[in-house]
């Protein structure tokens, strides 16, 4: 179960960020930004490697104690950053893949929104609502 | 009786089997006969480079034809037995070719006439194949437009009202292009009028076919009901927009069209999916036949 999904533009501010249990947003916050640096490392150690589909999803970010994050970058240089709860271990690999594809494709519709302003904070009805759905499905 | 050709008519005296001659007969083949396909496939060759727009042709059997093997043409925009292909055809400007429809098979294979004159047949193309045409370019086209005119305007009233505007100047103009493309015939009271609009038009310009219901007693207003809305795919209106008519444009066309055939209409929008509705609804009212623009002599 994810308790925290962002995404961070290119230049490295958030467009969305939200997390459950609402208390602690600040830790998931500083997670985050710190994972970026992770992020970065990934993305270069790709170097001119075409990129496809697979290479897209970065995989486990770094585990903590209680939590893990993974990450997956597009193309446009896009990133989506997931936090999920370590003690919930029957989370494949493919599960989270499949939740990051879900991710993306939201993405994608919202910024299909005309009204939507590349840069802009996401308020997407639609985007927060499948966000909800990823939070809440594995329990 | 098996030829070196295919041609199905006499060749002229002198000619001997195997003679590079352009095979004759059919509107169905057009190449030289020693590398006619359709000889190719007599003499048991199921597939071949021999090609009409240059692409390798296969053998198919049509259910039509009771086992007649023609040689097909693969490619994605050909439709048709190989050497009558539809790019041939279009590149020749033919007026009329039996093309063969092979969507549906194996239980839908049909072959019919595609008649068409002059110009009618540029027509008869360019309503097929513009279904092809990415429906998110123009949904993601029409986003664009609105938002402009937000920026520009500022007020939503006014958006609505351009937005109008600009779906009439369409209307007037598209009502030709309908008519001409449907053939529909006069129709004689507004509920022909309803049926032709959600059943024949939305159909061919926008691919979805909404429902008619809520006649007034009186049989001069009805609603459209459109579950889903090509125009607005992906589409959330934010909150300061919230009095906008995103797709008001459909009701400037449908006013500008049926102006242009003698029917003074108004439809709004009364239900909107972006608003949160289930549906998406235009109620449309008769207001009253024009009868200004008869000329003269015909009264």
């Amino acid at each position: 179960m994810a308790v925290c999904v962002a995404v961070i533009a290119k230049e490295n501010y958030p467009l969305y960020i939200r997390s459950i249990p609402t208390e602690n947003e600040l830790k998931f916050h500083y997670m985050v930004h710190t994972s970026l640096d992770v992020v970065d490392e990934k993305i270069s150690a790709m170097g001119k490697a075409l990129v496809d589909q697979r290479e897209l999803y970065l995989g486990l970010l770094y585990p903590t104690e209680d939590y893990k994050v993974y990450g997956y970058v597009t193309n446009s240089k896009v990133k989506f950053v997931m936090v999920v709860d370590s003690s919930n271990t029957a989370l494949r690999d493919n599960e989270i893949r499949s939740m990051f594809r879900k991710l993306h494709n939201s993405y994608t519709d919202v910024m299909c929104n005309p009204f939507y302003n590349p840069g802009d904070r996401i308020q997407s009805r639609a985007f927060d609502g499948m966000v909800t759905s990823m939070m809440i499905q594995v329990c | 009786m098996i030829q070196d050709y295919c041609k199905l008519r006499t060749p002229p005296s002198g000619h001997k089997p195997g003679d590079r001659e352009p095979c004759y007969k059919s509107s169905l083949c057009a190449e030289h006969s020693g590398s006619c396909s359709w000889a190719a496939l007599r003499r048991g060759v199921t597939s071949g480079t021999v090609g009409c727009c240059g692409s390798a042709f296969i053998a198919r059997e049509l259910p039509s034809s009771a086992g007649l093997r023609v040689p097909w043409c693969p490619a994605a925009s050909c439709a048709g037995a190989v050497s009558r292909c539809r790019s041939i055809l279009n590149a020749e400007g033919a007026a009329s070719w039996v093309e063969l429809c092979w969507e549906g098979l194996p239980s839908g294979s049909v072959a019919r006439q595609g008649k068409a004159a002059g110009t009618m047949s540029r027509q008869a193309n360019r309503g097929t194949e513009s279904k092809k045409m990415s429906s998110e370019l123009f949904t993601l086209t029409y986003g664009a437009l609105v938002t402009q005119l937000c920026k520009d305007y500022e007020n939503d009233e006014d958006v609505n009202k351009q937005l109008d505007k600009m779906g009439y100047n369409i209307g007037v103009r598209l009502i030709e292009d309908f008519l001409a493309r449907s053939n529909v015939g006069r129709c004689h009271d507004f509920r022909e009028t309803a049926d032709v609009i959600a059943k024949v038009a939305f159909k061919m310009y926008l691919g979805i076919t909404p429902s008619i219901t809520n006649w007034s007693p009186a049989g001069d207003e009805f609603s459209l009901i459109l579950e889903n809305n090509p125009l607005v795919d992906f589409v959330e209106l934010p909150d300061n927009h919230s009095s906008l008519i995103y797709s008001n444009l459909l009701c400037g066309v449908l006013r500008g069209a049926l102006e242009m055939v003698q029917m003074a209409v108004e439809a709004k929008f009364v239900q909107d999916t972006l608003k949160g509705d289930g549906v998406t609804e235009i109620r449309m009212r008769f207001i009253r036949r024009i009868e200004d623009n008869l000329p003269a002599g015909e009264e």
